[in-house]
């Protein structure tokens, strides 16, 4: 259904996307992953034509981007990560508005627009202003606002962008009943929870560049059967730590990152003990000590030698 | 181009200002507001005789003819007329004119009422600020009063040659409608008038206040609120709504037209219930060129609107939007002559005015309430308009399709 090949982009002279290509098929729902700035945003305007690619080719259902932008933009429907609504007008009345600019009219569009308002719960708020809404009552209507014509893709750029944990799952929860329905779905996040819990496959994207790319198990195989196990200790202990652990044969690795140690193993139970035998034979106090399973952070981490929000 | 999302996104524009109370503020309360002050200021209203501008009246005849212009002066209600107790000097009414304790002044000549009097030979003398734009109205009331004793006159001398006696009961079978008509064509009284400072334009007759105030304000207002207005293009680029339009059947040209269409449509409904309230509520007769009229309108409007889409494009922020669009209102409308009738300017000035859009419609107002003009005798004022039209319409369609190309 999408498929991205070299895709490039430049903005003077940064290149804000640098060679990515990736390829989403029908009815997936497709993350992109990565930190403010990594460039999932130019990825996405130049997938939605708003911006023509520098470099590669981009095809949508069949039509390239950049040859006939106008049949894309029949299949797509876009949630930009602002609200892109009108806030002085009420709920229905912008779902309308967007109706007629897709070419819907009469009880055709007054139908799809109840259909909406009910999918967002906010069909007892329709005469509501919109600046009137809370975050995540906005959000909800950002985001049926881009199915109003009913596309067969749909790309979502930050959706649960400031709101709350419950407004968060809300969204989460439609995104997951439109992929369920056979839509194609790009989702943008810098989230790897939301990914983690919502994306079929994910890429994840670092300084323009695509670091890694397939499905969650698969992404997480990458970085192996591996804990991280994350330990406060007194600074003048730091250097000790790491040269009695490094030679230990549990130990995959150990460093110090924002502060911490990080002692990557194959099995994290099973050196506790070593480390708690090590502590009380210098008699130190554990200030704090977390044991992590493998996920996509410890993966970007692997990749990027960054945490994900940083 | 697709007629139904233009018409979409020009629906939108409407329903979202007359949604907006503040907006409708803007839109019509204070352009209404602010003409009734400025005319009541420029001396349209007034709470009483005692407000009204003094027109100082110096009889030094004294007799029958005198009295009759008199009482037809003050038969007024533009006026205070004045009788001097005194008789003065020129000079000393040129002076009270110049520090403007008076409006106009009127010397009737010694022998004004002698019946053998020839034609022209005891002149009324008229001296008016023309800085005032209520004092032109002098010149027309004295006229007219003029005209009424000049046909008292000429009746009297046919009828019964004595200005002392009464007129007979039975006028009818004294009359000779060919003997007055003789005498009508060398009417016994006339008037010398001059202005002081500034020369006015001939045959310009703007009587009241709110004649230039009410369509200088309609014109004003209408570029301030479409010029400010340039911020919801700015706020739609930065929330993301363009984008969403982008994306959608609209092609370029079609929002390009949407935008633009838009603005002017809010300007005309605008413009035309300001003039239509301004007409109703202060008498202004806009002449007799309905198309004069439509046309400057539906330019006026235009420019307008082709200026906000511009400025909504290149501005980076709202605020800056607004604030740009505020400043090249306030400026247009000082170079245009919207705050002050642009005769009382410098003619350089009054040449600058002339280039620009703001002058070039309140002149064509001041035409066609003032001197009954129509659109060929207007042309070139209209032209100017048309080329400001195209000019500005060609650049915020170049730059806003850049934007959503």
């Amino acid at each position: 259904m999408i498929q991205v090949e070299n895709l490039a982009k430049k903005f003077g002279s940064l290149r804000a996307v640098d060679g990515i290509s990736f390829q989403v098929e029908r009815g997936v729902l497709f993350g992109l992953l990565g930190p403010n700035g990594a460039g999932k945003t130019t990825t996405i305007n130049v997938l939605s034509t708003l911006l023509p690619p520098d470099e590669g080719k981009v095809t949508i259902g069949g039509y390239e981007v950049r040859l006939d932008p106008a049949a894309v933009r029949r299949l797509i429907g876009i949630v930009p990560q602002e609200i892109a609504l009108y806030q002085d007008l009420a709920a229905r009345d912008n779902l309308l508005f967007w109706g007629r600019l897709y070419g819907l009219a009469g009880k055709d569009l007054g139908r799809r627009v109840d259909e909406l308002l009910e999918l967002a719960d906010l069909h007892q708020q329709a005469k509501q202003k919109v600046e009137t809404f809370s975050g995540g009552m906005k959000r909800r209507l950002n985001l049926v606002a881009g199915l109003v014509h009913s596309p067969e893709i749909l790309y979502l750029d930050e959706p649960t962008v400031g709101i709350d944990a419950q407004a968060r799952s809300r969204i989460l929860e439609m995104i997951r009943e439109l992929s369920n329905r056979g839509m194609t779905v790009i989702y943008t996040t810098h989230y790897l929870e939301e990914a983690e819990q919502l994306c079929d496959r994910i890429g994840v994207i670092d300084k323009g560049r695509m670091v890694a790319l397939g499905d969650k198990e698969q992404l997480i195989d990458q970085v192996g059967d591996q804990d991280i196990i994350r330990l406060h200790l007194p600074q003048d202990a730091h250097k000790e730590f790491m040269e009695d652990f490094a030679e230990s044969t549990d130990c995959l690795g150990v460093r110090i990152f924002r502060g911490k140690i990080e002692v990557c193993t194959v099995d994290g139970a099973r050196m506790l003990p070593g480390i708690q035998a090590w502590l009380s034979s210098r008699n130190l106090d554990l200030q704090q000590l977390e044991v992590e399973r493998p996920n996509l952070e410890t993966l970007y981490l692997n990749l990027t030698g960054r945490d994900l929000r940083e | 181009m697709n007629s139904d999302l233009i018409r979409a996104l020009v629906v939108l524009r409407l329903s979202r200002i007359l949604k907006d109370r503040m907006g409708l503020v803007w839109l019509l309360i204070m352009p209404m507001a602010f003409s009734f002050l400025m005319g009541q200021l420029l001396g349209d209203w007034g709470g009483g005789s005692s407000n009204l501008p003094r027109f100082m009246v110096f009889d030094l005849d004294g007799g029958a003819a005198a009295d009759s212009l008199l009482v037809s002066l003050e038969n007024n209600d533009r006026f205070r007329v004045v009788r001097s107790d005194t008789t003065t000097s020129e000079t000393a009414v040129l002076d009270a004119l110049e520090r403007s304790r008076i409006t106009a002044a009127l010397f009737i000549p010694e022998g004004f009422s002698d019946p053998d009097t020839e034609s022209n030979a005891h002149p009324l003398r008229l001296f008016y600020d023309s800085d005032r734009l209520s004092s032109q109205t002098v010149r027309t009331l004295l006229e007219k009063s003029v005209l009424k004793v000049n046909t008292l006159h000429a009746a009297q001398s046919l009828v019964w040659r004595d200005l002392q006696n009464p007129l007979p009961t039975d006028r009818s079978e004294r009359f000779d409608s060919a003997e007055f008509e003789d005498r009508w064509d060398e009417p016994r009284i006339s008037v010398t008038s001059s202005t002081l400072g500034r020369v006015e334009e001939d045959g310009l007759v703007l009587t009241k206040a709110s004649q230039h105030v009410g369509p200088a304000y309609t014109i004003f207002f209408v570029m301030m609120f479409l010029m400010t207005s340039a911020k919801d293009l700015v706020t739609e680029r930065k929330e993301g709504t363009l984008a969403r339009l982008v994306t959608s059947r609209a092609s370029s040209l079609d929002l390009v037209l949407g935008f633009f269409l838009g603005g002017m449509t809010v300007g005309l409904v605008q413009a035309g219930t300001l003039l239509a309230l301004n007409s109703l509520a202060f008498g202004i007769d806009y002449g007799t060129s309905a198309g004069g009229l439509v046309l400057v309108v539906v330019l006026m409007a235009g420019v307008s609107s082709a200026g906000a889409v511009l400025l909504g494009s290149v501005a980076r922020s709202g605020a800056q939007a607004e604030g740009l669009g505020m400043a090249v209102t306030m400026i247009m409308a000082a170079l245009g002559g919207l705050w002050w009738p642009l005769e009382i300017v410098p003619e350089f000035m009054q040449s600058l005015g002339k280039c620009i859009p703001t002058g070039q419609a309140i002149t064509v107002f001041h035409d066609m309430i003032g001197r009954g003009h129509g659109i060929q005798q207007m042309s070139t004022l209209f032209l100017g308009l048309g080329l400001w039209f195209l000019g500005l319409l060609i650049l915020a369609s170049w730059r806003l399709r850049k934007i959503v190309a």
